[in-house]
This record gives C-alpha cells, structure tokens and sequence, in this order.
C-alpha cells in the first residue's frame, strides 16, 4: 500500500523525471566518446573504466543522497507530509515504504543503464566477449545495488534527524570520503566506499575491478568483513531513522 | 494596565469557567465528549503555542476563533496527532492520537495551507490518499466519487491539481478530510480562498456533517463566518482559550459587564428619557434617529422597551443588541 502511493508520487512527479534522468548519466561517457572519435570505452576495460570514473564515485553516490534524502524530504518540502502522518499507516511504514520504493526504483533505472553500458562496451567486442564479461556486469549490478542501499539509508537517517541533510550529504560524499580514503594507514575503512569497492575486488576476482581501489590506496578486507560493514551500517541507519521519525512532530 | 483591561481579563475567566463547567456537564450527560484536551501546554523552543488549555469537544460543529498565530493551529495538529502536546492530556475518541495510526481512520484533517500533490488530478489525488489509507481500489474509487461530488469537484474532477484556483484546493483538501467519512473532523481555515458562492456551499457542508453527528473543529478569523456555521464556538487567543461554549453562553458569562443596545425611534431623546429611569440603565448616547444604551440587566431593560413599544408613547422602529454576536464578544475577550 505504502510502496505503491511511493511509487506513484516518485514516478509521476518532478522528482522521477530528475531521478531517471541521474539515473542514464553512466551512458554519458561513452556516448560521448563515440560521438567525438566513432571509438572509445571498448569491452571490459572500457565497461570498468566508466565504472571507475563516472559511475561509482559519482553518479551512484549522487543517486543514493537523492533517494535518501527525498523519502521523507520531498513531503517535507512540499508541505504535503501531514496528509500522509494523519493516515492510518505506520509512521515506520510510511518511511520504510517511501524508502525501499525509491532504491528498487532507483536501482532497476541505474541497472538498466549498467546494462546498456555493458552492450555498448563490451559488445563491441563481439558476442563471445558479451557473455565472457557477464560476471563483470553481475558484479557491478550488486556492488551498486549494495551500495545504494547502504548509503541511502545513511541519507534517510540525515533527513530525519538534522535541517539541511543534502548539503551535509554532498560534505560526507565529496570532502569526508575522499579524505578518509587519501589519509595513510587504515583511514580509508572509516568510508562506506572502500567497503564497496573491496567487495568488487573481491567477488568478481577480476584483476580489473582492482583499478576501483587504487585511488583509494586500498588494503582489500576479506569479503564477508566488507559486506558486513556496509550491512550494519544500512540497517543500524535505517533503524535510527524509524525510531527518530515515528516520534518527530513536523510543522509543515 | 487599565481598568478596563483588568475587567476583560476577569471576565475572560469567568467566561471560560462557566462554559467549560457547561462542557463537562454535557460530556458528563452524554459519555466522555469525543475530543478533550486537559491543561494542554506545548511550546516551540522558548515560544509558547498553547499555554494550560483544556477544552472538551462535542458531537457537532464547534468553532475555533482567534487571530493568526492565536495557537489556532497548534491546537488542531495536536488533536489531529501531528505532535504530542509538551504537557498535558490529549484524548481523541478515547485515545492519545500522536502518532497513532490506529485512530487516523477516524480523524479528517484539511490542513491550513494549500499544498497538494500538483502533478495529480484531482480524482486520482484524492482514490491515492484513500487507497494508501487502506480502502481497496473499489471501494476507494466509489469514495472518492462521492467526496467530489460533495465538494462541488466532480467537474474538474480529472483536470490536475496543479492547475486548480484557490478555492478548488481548498475544496479538494476538504474532500480528502471527509472522504473517509471520520468521526471527527478537523478543518482549518476551511473558508480561506473560496469566492462567496464556495463560502456558502462550504458552509453548509460543515453544518451538514455536524447535524449528521461528526465531531467538527473549524477554525477562522472571519468571525461572522464562523457564526454561520456554529453557535458554539472556543475562542483562543496567545495560545489560552479566552472563553467556551455557545454563543449564548459565552454572553451570559459576560452579563457582569454591560450590554449595549442601539434603538432606532422617532423620539430618541424622549425614549432615552423615559428608559434612563430604570435601574440597570448605565448610560445613553443619542444621535438623530437613534439611541444607544449602556445596560447592566439586559432582561428587565428589554421589558421595559417592550412596554414603551406597546403604550405608543413613543414609536420604536428597531432594536438590537449590538454586542450579541461573535465579533463584540471576541473583542470584548481579547481586549
């Protein structure tokens, strides 16, 4: 009930159209680059190399602050929040609901641009090479999946508890991460980042998905460590968020 | 201070006494009343919203009357369950209503500003908050038919939200509070932004669902409106509720402080004379065709005139008390 008043207020508002279009920019790149040279990202390098570039420092990160913070934050900001608290849904199911519906949404939109990046890429390579790579694809479709859950509930968490939770979210995506992640030493695990691009590393045992790491200067943690690190974050986030939202009164 | 000020904050006192007294003695006839606030306090940071009210609500529509920013409001989400009250006992239909979300079925909200879900039409704003309430799509969709249509919007029912004036808003947003057929209704500001032909069919809706039995809150600021509606009325003013009850109730609270009467006769100076004998006249002030009289006991004063009517000695054309309605006693409250 709850995810489909979510889904339609999501698909049919401004809010959708801004989303599926964040959600098509990992086919910038290499649309770009056919453009200007008829050649570009070419197989599982080039399919790795946006990856790399565009989609999991940024585009995927950009996508999760958007779906975190707006759960909650487009009714707040639209002053339309009281018509769903004085209904007979759970506060907790309100949220949740919001919630789950915009990163199902949200990660179908950004999969189905992995997908096309992937036939854009490696296709070129011929059919073979399609399904030589698929493991690639498989590995980037659950990295993202993953990480756009871990970090939208962090997000969600921020438009429940504090005022201004995109401006804090962009602070904690572009200045703390890359900072943690450029400190020597064990800094780097302190980032939600590091654990997702561990896990690339680790469950695609592509020596390719390795080049994630290397901005990152990343010691890579044993996978279950990682995938345990980005769970509990994601639900003990989430959690807070639930417990915050059922008693905050809003004056909207 | 002045002298006068003193009196009305006394008065404002004895008004709440005796009205909440009549109150608990009609909650106490016919059961708990539906709505009741015991010495509610709640407070923005270091700003009061409501300070010590204790109100009780029945079956029927009750008018809630004060400026902006009279605590009006905070008083309506409180009942509505948007917030918990910082002190005090909020029950709704026998139940705390924050956050409960068992007891929303229950409760129709149209809140105060005009925000809705643009990129929606009317009809489908209105089966999507119905259907997220729990009601299958059926029985959602046939709701929804009958709030339009009750509303006056089955004709602009598919035209999106966005595009609808001021005064379809507001009637979409009373749609979505009565759709689901509440027992108790909230309705802030339900007037605002409606043309004069709105403002009467509004009107009669809200007195309506109130003979029909729903436990109705209606707020404004354009008192003669709230009159139209109801003759019970809370009058609130910097977050306390100056006086209770009905109309009638409120005015005879009142009755320590004088009565002016504006009689219209062809001999204002001799009728003025003849009046200024009885005891509870106070004063008089006489213009070209007409009277007005400060009087202590309205009762034995109106006898009076009706006498003087009837003897002929003098033609009374008209007469009216002129602090009866809504307006005089609300400045006499709050002044």
């Amino acid at each position: 009930m709850t995810v489909r008043v979510s889904g339609l207020a999501l698909l049919r508002g401004r809010r959708g159209a801004t989303l599926a279009l964040l959600c098509l920019l990992p086919l910038i790149a290499p649309g770009l680059e056919l453009w200007r040279e008829g050649a570009g990202y070419k197989g599982g390098v080039g399919f790795i190399a946006v990856l790399t570039n565009l989609c999991f420092p940024a585009i995927n990160l950009i996508v999760a602050l958007f779906v975190g913070c707006g759960a909650i934050g487009e009714e707040i900001e639209g002053k339309t929040l009281p018509y769903l608290l004085t209904r007979p849904v759970p506060r907790s199911a309100l949220l949740l609901g919001r919630w789950l519906t915009a990163v199902v949404t949200s990660s179908l939109l950004l999969g189905a641009a992995y997908a096309v990046l992937y036939l854009a890429t490696v296709g070129q390579m011929g059919g073979e090479a399609l399904w030589v790579d698929l493991p690639l694809l498989g590995t980037a479709l659950a990295g993202m999946a993953l990480s756009m859950v871990a970090y939208s509930a962090v997000f969600v968490l921020l438009s429940v508890v504090i005022k201004w939770p995109l401006l804090v979210g962009l602070v904690l995506l572009f200045v703390w991460e890359p900072f943690a992640a450029s400190m020597p030493g064990t800094m780097a695990r302190y980032t939600l980042l590091h654990h997702v691009y561990t896990l690339l590393a680790r469950l695609s045992g592509d020596e390719r998905y390795t080049t994630l790491a290397r901005p990152y200067e990343l010691e890579l943690l044993p996978a279950a460590d990682s995938l345990q690190v980005l769970a509990w974050v994601g639900a003990i986030a989430l959690a807070l968020a639930l417990l915050k939202f059922r008693r905050k009164a809003y004056l909207v | 201070m002045s002298a006068n000020e003193s009196n009305g904050a006394a008065t404002g006192e004895a008004a709440h006494g005796a009205a909440s007294n009549a109150a608990s003695g009609a909650a106490g006839v016919s059961g708990a009343a539906p709505v009741q606030l015991a010495r509610v306090s709640h407070w923005y940071g270091p700003v009061i919203g409501l300070n010590d009210v204790s109100l009780a609500f029945q079956p029927g529509v009750t008018g809630l009357l004060g400026p902006n920013g009279a605590g009006k409001s905070t008083l309506m989400r409180l009942v509505t369950g948007q917030m918990a009250p910082s002190q005090g006992d909020v029950q709704v239909l026998g139940a705390q209503p924050f956050a409960n979300a068992a007891l929303f079925g229950r409760i129709g909200h149209s809140p105060e500003h005009e925000q809705l879900w643009d990129h929606l039409s009317g009809r489908r704003h209105l089966f999507a908050l119905l259907h997220y309430g729990g009601f299958a799509a059926g029985e959602a969709k046939a709701r929804t038919e009958r709030a339009l249509e009750r509303v006056g919007l089955a004709a602009a029912a598919e035209k999106k939200v966005g595009a609808y004036s001021k005064g379809m808003r507001q009637r979409l947003r009373i749609a979505q509070a009565i759709a689901h057929d509440p027992e108790v209704i909230v309705l802030d500001e339900p007037l605002n932004g409606l043309d004069p032909v709105g403002r009467r069919e509004i009107i009669d809706l809200v007195r309506e669902l109130g003979a029909l039995g729903h436990t109705v809150i209606v707020s404004g600021h354009v008192l003669h409106e709230v009159e139209k509606m109801t003759r019970r009325i809370a009058l609130v003013h910097r977050g306390q509720v100056l006086a209770e009850g009905t109309i009638d109730e409120i005015r005879r609270a009142l009755d320590q402080r004088p009565h002016h009467v504006r009689v219209v006769s062809d001999d204002p100076r001799g009728l003025a004379r003849l009046l200024l004998e009885e005891p509870g006249v106070l004063s008089v002030r006489v213009g070209a065709n007409e009277a007005h009289f400060e009087v202590k006991e309205p009762g034995p004063f109106f006898d009076r005139l009706a006498r003087v009517a009837a003897d002929g000695w003098i033609v009374v054309r008209e007469y009216e008390s002129t602090d009866d309605n809504l307006q005089a006693i609300f400045d006499y409250l709050v002044a």
